[in-house]
């Protein structure tokens, strides 16, 4: 596996949520818990682990008397996808010639 | 940065999640066009009406479709946002930067509308400058071409404006909001139709 690539995001939950705040840029806790199908204590979980990197912003709040939990993605989170994007595409270029010029194994 | 967990997602593994996520995303953060087809209707129809009003009958207070209508537009829009809430639709940051920008509209039309009232003037040209410039930056937000070509239909209206008398501007105006808003919104609703299935 390439070194380059950020282990914080080889995680599909987490990964999930990163792509989908790209585009986002924020969502509430039950936008992402629906979109991605992970359970609440999980994505909870995938979540402390992303903002403690400082990969995502939370903000706890009210709507109506309900809690409201508003996850945000953060410019280091930004940067991180990216890096991670670009990594991956250069892992998938050096495989897809190693595989043409050695011929599948 | 985290350690490596066991069940690490391999590379392409990760690009596919990642595609997929991403086009999952941009379904969601899409607007339905409902606020174009609503005010394109509303503006078109308060336009004609008081153009024929005008120009076709003596009536004391032509201007009175451009309180009704619009009014009646604002209940049905408010209700279509309650309704939209309470049903957990989430708020994404696109729709929130979006209606923002519609908001900052609200004013600047009153005090246009006010200003060219009390000078004696077609409050027509300025307000069709007005929406284009919303209608221009919702198409950037909305990532949508045709709300960004269409605010030039909505220009080039108030151009016109300066070659037509003042009361036909109404014409002009329902010409303009036809086929720069309310058209691109209709576009808008079948695109969100033809992705949500």
């Amino acid at each position: 596996m390439d070194e380059r690539l950020d282990p914080l995001l080889l995680s599909q939950l987490r990964l999930s949520v990163i792509a989908y705040l790209m585009v986002a840029r924020e969502a509430e806790f039950n936008e992402l818990k629906e979109k991605t199908g992970a359970t609440a204590g999980n994505l909870s979980a995938q979540l402390s682990k992303l903002s403690e990197a400082g990969y995502v912003e939370i903000t706890k709040t009210f709507r109506k008397n309900y809690p409201l939990t508003i996850c945000r993605i953060t410019p280091t989170g930004i940067q991180a996808f990216e890096d991670f994007y670009s990594a991956l595409s250069s892992y998938l270029d050096q495989a897809k010639t190693h595989i043409h010029k050695e011929g599948p194994h | 940065m985290a350690e490596k967990e066991k069940d690490a997602l391999d590379p392409r593994t990760s690009l596919e999640v990642i595609r997929e996520v991403i086009e999952l995303a941009k379904k969601s953060t899409q607007e339905n066009g409902f606020h174009f087809l609503l005010w394109g209707v509303v503006i078109t129809a308060s336009a004609l009406t008081n153009w024929y009003l005008l120009n076709a009958t003596d009536a004391k207070q032509p201007w009175l479709p451009w309180l009704i209508l619009p009014l009646m537009g604002g209940i049905t829009a408010l209700v279509y946002e309650w309704r939209r809430e309470r049903g957990g639709r989430s708020q994404n940051i696109i729709h929130k930067w979006y209606g923002l920008v519609w908001l900052g509209f609200l004013p600047c039309l009153a005090v246009a509308i006010f200003f060219s009232v009390r000078e004696g003037l077609s409050p027509t040209p300025v307000v069709l400058l007005l929406a284009a410039f919303a209608t221009f930056v919702s198409g950037i937000l909305l990532q949508f071409a045709p709300l960004m070509w269409g605010s030039s239909f909505l220009w080039l209206g108030a151009l016109l404006c300066l070659f037509v008398f003042p009361q036909h501007h109404g014409l002009v105006m329902a010409a303009a909001i036809l086929l720069g808003y309310l058209a691109p919104g209709w576009m808008l609703q079948q695109r969100a139709r033809k992705q949500h299935g």
